[in-house]
């Protein structure tokens, strides 16, 4: 089947536009990570300044959309025609002049001038847009008109330039300045209070470093309902997430219900995947109130880890070797047949591997995922904390650790001794 | 003549795991100006042995001098010295894979250049065109920035050689330079290493697997077998049963052009 | 003519079987426990009152079976272990012999626990004598009877000295005795077979090395049986532990499907415009969000950068400074990273006051070593050749590594931080929910409120934001690598 697709290839021609698409692609994307960059340096420097100057108040956009959209426009059209903006230069493109009657030019500065010109006028009449798509050499009308051109030039060809001594380079670290500045602004880092307040943080410390042993067995008991809700949560899943793997595989199912099938797998895992189990959870216990939290626990782990799972296993279904596929689909087996002897020798390892995995990550959410709604031991610890009962709080502390750790340690043996 | 350039003198190397022991009592002297090669068998000592002359391996006992200057008995400054007036030449090329060409080669000068540049990545102009010319001299000027793991093999010991021309060596050890390139290109690498010994005045010393190279390239010749000196001499004095001495009874000759 | 032994592999198939015999027992007193509560109505918090000596009996109990398992039968941790049970000349031993090894073994167990508990006397007594002195109390070894009275620093020193003289000389004695008897009793020796086995005139032999080595369906194998066991338990187990009923789950869905259809209904009235309790809007939340992980990878990598190095085996571990540096850095890296984001976010909470700073805090802990220790064993799988080379031309430690390990360590050290940054935007959207700041904080806000249609935004937001991660860093560390 993949041969078929494979000569189809050879035998229709590309239509052009798509053709032109390959150099047009580069080329657009370079205006797109400038104008990107451009957008991302506005918003986050007025953001930072309106919130600073204001105090936090009111709306941080301090101009009007259209002129945001306009300066985002006119900085990668600017910057690509009068110097190597980052765009350009991450997609190893530059600005040369072509000559049509080949004669030296002392200045290259008038069809720069006229490239932003004519960019004006071709662009916003839509033609520019379609023009290098419908063009033979696929260059851009603006191009044309000024005798300039964007081309791409290979990694040895570019001449090394010190980064402080390029605009990208400064522009770059501009970024970089004003994103941390925000950033240092918005998390209100305030490292005075990390030392000043750190008696604060004392009790905690006490009360982790000296636990508070009666605890110790009914930390226990709560331990074992931690991991059951990690074991069932992963062998549920386990058993929903393998046939649901060979659905969200791209090379088993072809067609197109099986693209459809496929498409909807893939978004759908990854949007339960987005959710982290412990917001599933909350949502749980509502569900099936918090009498049940455990099993409220058990459920945010099954949804979030079949989504995993299934990830994880149609991408290793995704890499089989398709030897073996061959080979009996060859001899005339059917495709149950090709299944059971063609594709699960191969991943039975791997998938085991992956639930190991899984089941370790199970165990650590279960540990804290009580903190807000599921049950166990991070239920638990999350009233002590309230309580501000620290040794006691420090116990629990320490037997999350501790299954943590064995947990790292004997799931990362077993799937060293897998592979 | 005048003294010696390297003294040898009971050179052993014991490796504590497993007791084996791969360098036994060596000693010898090497003159300024001389192509010495080391042939053996592998295993029999010849890596060992080079490196612990320049201590990138610590011997067990025995002494090495270095124009008088005892090497095995120098602190960590003196040695750092004594190692940049070695060059030496890997038989994996071990260049830095990710590295440029030009970084490769200007790390020869890691010994001599003044710390915060180095820091910096900022080498001195001189240093520059001198990696420049080094790399004019192995041919390979114009690979100045591509990326080493884009190089052939041949062309990765040619930056090999120029890392090392870049440390004014007066001594070059060659750790089996060419055991992983072809015949061709071998030959030529080690043209290269005899352009440097003729014209640059640098001793070369360098272990090889095969005798035919070893009695083309070589002014003379020591032998290693488990860990011991079998044979020294000119290369015209190994006949067949000194032959059959040194690689054992079973080994038959090659000839490599 | 055999002479290995497995020491290792014999010591942990009895671990496997043993642990596996307790989890039997420990599945066995929920369950009593269970029933009890289901016939008898008591309080649901109600445990059935085991005496001391049922604990003894079980842990000591299934200890035997164990012991009795492996000798009579092919036991679940010699299957696993692939380890045999066989005469001298690796023929089939009879019931008879294989019972008459286990006594030898419960003979020769009873002699090890004996010595042991002896070599384990000076620690023991030591420990008394500590705890007698700190708290004044004396020596004794039960509590209640006093050994040795002490009063006053000045004599007890004295006390101290010779008792621990004493106990030292004794337990030099016992240790010495407990190793010989561990080196050819039990199961220690690696090269040749235990006194039992002498005796019994059998052997223990990987599976692997017999001919005649027979594979029956699993269904008539006794560790076959307790596998089906074990998961069966684990299963009725969980199920009633856990509290799962798909009834209720039915039932209430009924009762809760509005709250489905108000979370796919997203409410965007507050997605620009602050939100009057928590003065924030959402995407200003969610903006605090994406900068708490941000600042949190960068803090992280200025720190886990130069302490990799350190946590590095292949850089560090040419002395005994180095090891003990290398020891402690991966120490530290194991232990706060076993620490979930969110209790550091509890801790710090504290600390500096809950709010953003916090959340970022936690995140950077927990960065730096998840990152020390990506980063660490990043180093130590590179090409040690250039190093070598470098090193040759003269060059100080430092240059060696700025020079021959960081330039091989730079694409994989980004790909690792893009993937933590991404890891930094899940985590930094549920830190919230202990109180940093952040989205999670409004979820958690607007979840108590009732408020679903709210909420829905902000999951949602959060699905947007984490996919866009996820999809970019992939395909960035899909171009570095």
């Amino acid at each position: 089947m993949a041969n078929k697709e494979y000569y189809a290839d050879f035998i229709k021609p590309k239509p052009r536009w798509l053709a032109s698409w390959d150099t047009v692609k580069p080329r657009s994307l370079a205006f797109l990570t400038d104008a990107g960059f451009a957008a991302l340096l506005l918003l986050v420097a007025t953001y930072f300044f309106t919130r600073v100057i204001t105090g936090g108040e009111g709306s941080f956009l301090v101009m009007p959309w259209w002129a945001l959209l306009v300066i985002v426009v006119e900085v990668p059209v600017v910057w690509q025609s009068f110097g190597i903006s980052l765009g350009m230069r991450a997609l190893g493109l530059r600005l040369i002049v072509v000559d049509p009657q080949d004669r030296p030019r002392r200045t290259v500065i008038v069809p720069r001038f006229l490239r932003v010109l004519a960019w004006h006028i071709s662009i916003p009449l839509l033609i520019g847009i379609i023009w290098p798509l419908v063009s033979r050499d696929a260059r851009s009308l603006h191009g044309r008109l000024s005798h300039t051109q964007l081309v791409g030039v290979s990694p040895e060809q570019v001449k090394k330039t010190a980064w402080y001594r390029t605009s990208s380079g400064l522009a770059t670290v501009l970024l970089c300045v004003v994103i941390l500045a925000a950033g240092v602004s918005i998390t209100k880092i305030n490292l005075k209070t990390l030392f000043t307040e750190a008696s604060n943080s004392t009790l905690v410390w006490r009360g982790l470093f000296s636990p508070e042993w009666s605890e110790f067995a009914e930390g226990l008991e709560l331990l074992m309902v931690t991991i059951f809700m990690a074991f069932m949560a992963t062998l549920f899943a386990v058993i929903v997430a393998a046939p649901l793997s060979f659905f969200a595989a791209r090379n088993l199912f072809r067609g197109k219900l099986g693209r459809v099938v496929y498409t909807f797998l893939r978004v759908a895992t990854s949007v339960i995947r987005s959710i982290e189990p412990i917001v599933w959870a909350i949502i749980f216990v509502v569900i099936v109130t918090p009498r049940r939290a455990a099993f409220a626990g058990v459920l945010a782990l099954f949804l979030h880890s079949i989504a995993d799972l299934t990830k994880l296993y149609s991408e290793r279904l995704e890499s089989i070797d398709p030897g073996p596929v061959e080979a009996i689909t060859a001899t005339g087996g059917s495709k149950s047949q090709v299944i059971q002897y063609g594709i699960v020798p191969q991943i039975l390892t791997p998938y085991l591997s992956f639930t190991l995995y899984r089941w370790d990550i199970n165990v650590r959410m279960a540990t804290i995922i009580g903190a807000l709604g599921g049950g166990g031991i991070g239920q638990m610890l999350i009233q002590y904390t309230r309580l501000w009962d620290w040794e006691r709080a420090g116990m629990l502390i320490l037997l999350i650790i501790a299954t943590v750790w064995i947990m790292d340690y004997v799931s990362g043996r077993l799937r060293a001794h897998l592979e | 003549m005048d003294k010696p350039q390297l003294q040898i003198e009971h050179l052993t190397k014991v490796y504590e795991r497993g007791e084996v022991r791969a360098l036994n009592d060596v000693s010898f002297e090497v003159n300024r100006g001389e192509f010495l090669i080391l042939i053996g068998l592998s295993g029999s000592g010849k890596s060992t042995f080079l490196r612990c002359v320049n201590r990138l391996i610590e011997p067990t006992s025995g002494k090495v001098y270095l124009n008088g200057i005892d090497v095995t008995g120098a602190r960590s400054a003196e040695l750092r010295r004594i190692r940049r007036q070695i060059g030496m030449v890997f038989q994996q090329f071990n260049l830095v894979r990710r590295s440029s060409v030009l970084t490769n080669v200007l790390a020869g000068r890691l010994g001599y250049v003044p710390r915060w540049r180095t820091l910096l990545g900022r080498f001195p102009h001189e240093d520059i065109k001198k990696a420049e010319a080094c790399l004019d001299r192995v041919g390979l000027r114009e690979k100045m920035y591509t990326r080493a793991d884009q190089l052939s093999g041949g062309q990765q010991q040619r930056v090999g050689i120029a890392r090392a021309l870049m440390q004014d060596p007066e001594l070059l050890f060659a750790d089996e330079p060419v055991s992983a390139l072809d015949p061709a290109t071998s030959n030529s690498i080690l043209q290269y290493l005899e352009q440097m010994n003729k014209s640059d005045g640098v001793t070369v010393i360098c272990a090889l697997h095969f005798l035919s190279l070893a009695r083309r390239y070589g002014t003379r010749i020591i032998a290693l077998k488990d860990g011991e000196i079998v044979f020294e001499g000119l290369p015209n004095e190994i006949d067949e049963a000194r032959f059959k001495e040194i690689y054992g009874e079973d080994a038959e000759e090659v000839e490599i052009r | 003519m055999h002479v290995r032994s497995f020491p290792k592999r014999r010591f942990m198939a009895l671990a496997v079987d043993w642990l596996a015999l307790l989890y039997v027992s420990y599945g066995v007193y929920y369950l009593i426990n269970h029933w009890y509560r289901e016939l008898v109505t008591v309080r649901p918090s109600y445990q059935v009152p085991f005496p001391l000596y049922a604990w003894v009996a079980a842990f000591v109990g299934s200890f035997l079976l164990a012991v009795l398992w492996e000798n009579v039968g092919i036991s679940l941790g010699f299957r696993a272990f692939g380890l045999r049970v066989r005469s001298k000349d690796a023929q089939h031993v009879s019931l008879g012999r294989r019972i008459r090894r286990f006594g030898l073994d419960l003979v020769s167990l009873c002699g090890l626990f004996a010595v042991s508990a002896l070599a384990a006397a000076p620690i023991v007594g030591l420990a008394t004598l500590f705890l007698g002195v700190r708290h004044g109390s004396g020596i004794s070894l039960f509590p209640g009877t006093m050994l040795w009275p002490i009063s006053g620093w000045l004599s007890t020193l004295g006390h101290f000295a010779a008792a621990a003289a004493i106990l030292a000389a004794a337990g030099g004695v016992a240790y010495i005795a407990a190793r010989a008897m561990l080196r050819n009793v039990w199961m220690v020796s690696r090269d040749r077979d235990n006194l039992v086995d002498r005796i019994a005139k059998t052997s223990v032999f990987r599976a692997a090395d017999l001919e005649d080595l027979q594979h029956p369906k699993w269904y008539r194998t006794s560790s076959g049986w307790m596998t089906i066991l074990l998961i069966g338990m684990s299963l009725y187990v969980g199920w009633l532990m856990t509290r799962i009923s798909i009834a209720a789950l039915i039932q209430r869905a009924g009762v809760t499907g509005y709250i489905w259809k108000e979370l796919l209904r997203p409410d965007l009235s507050h997605l620009v415009a602050a939100e009057p309790v928590l003065q924030t809007s959402l995407l200003g939340a969610l903006l605090e969000t994406v900068f708490m992980a941000l600042m949190a990878t960068v803090a992280g990598v200025v720190f886990a950068f130069p302490l990799s190095f350190l946590g590095a085996r292949n850089i560090m571990a040419t002395g005994p400074i180095g090891w003990t540096i290398y020891t402690i850095m991966r120490g530290f890296f194991n232990i706060v990273r076993s620490v979930e984001t969110l209790i550091w976010g509890i801790i710090f909470g504290v600390w500096v006051g809950f709010g953003p700073f916090a959340g970022m805090l936690a995140l950077t802990v927990h960065t730096i070593a998840a990152l020390g220790k990506l980063y660490s064993e990043q180093v130590e799988s590179i090409d040690p050749g250039p190093l070598e080379a470098i090193a040759a031309t003269g060059a100080r430690r430092w240059q060696v590594v700025l020079y021959g390990v960081i330039p091989q360590i730079i694409p994989s050290y980004l790909a690792f931080t893009l993937y933590r940054w991404d890891i930094n935007v899940r985590m930094s959207t549920v830190i919230g929910l202990v109180g940093a700041g952040g989205i999670g904080r409004m979820l958690f806000y607007y979840k108590n409120d009732g408020r679903w249609g709210e909420m829905g935004t902000a999951v949602l937001l959060i699905v947007a934001v984490v996919w866009l991660m996820d999809y970019t860093s992939a395909r960035v560390r899909e171009k570095i690598t």
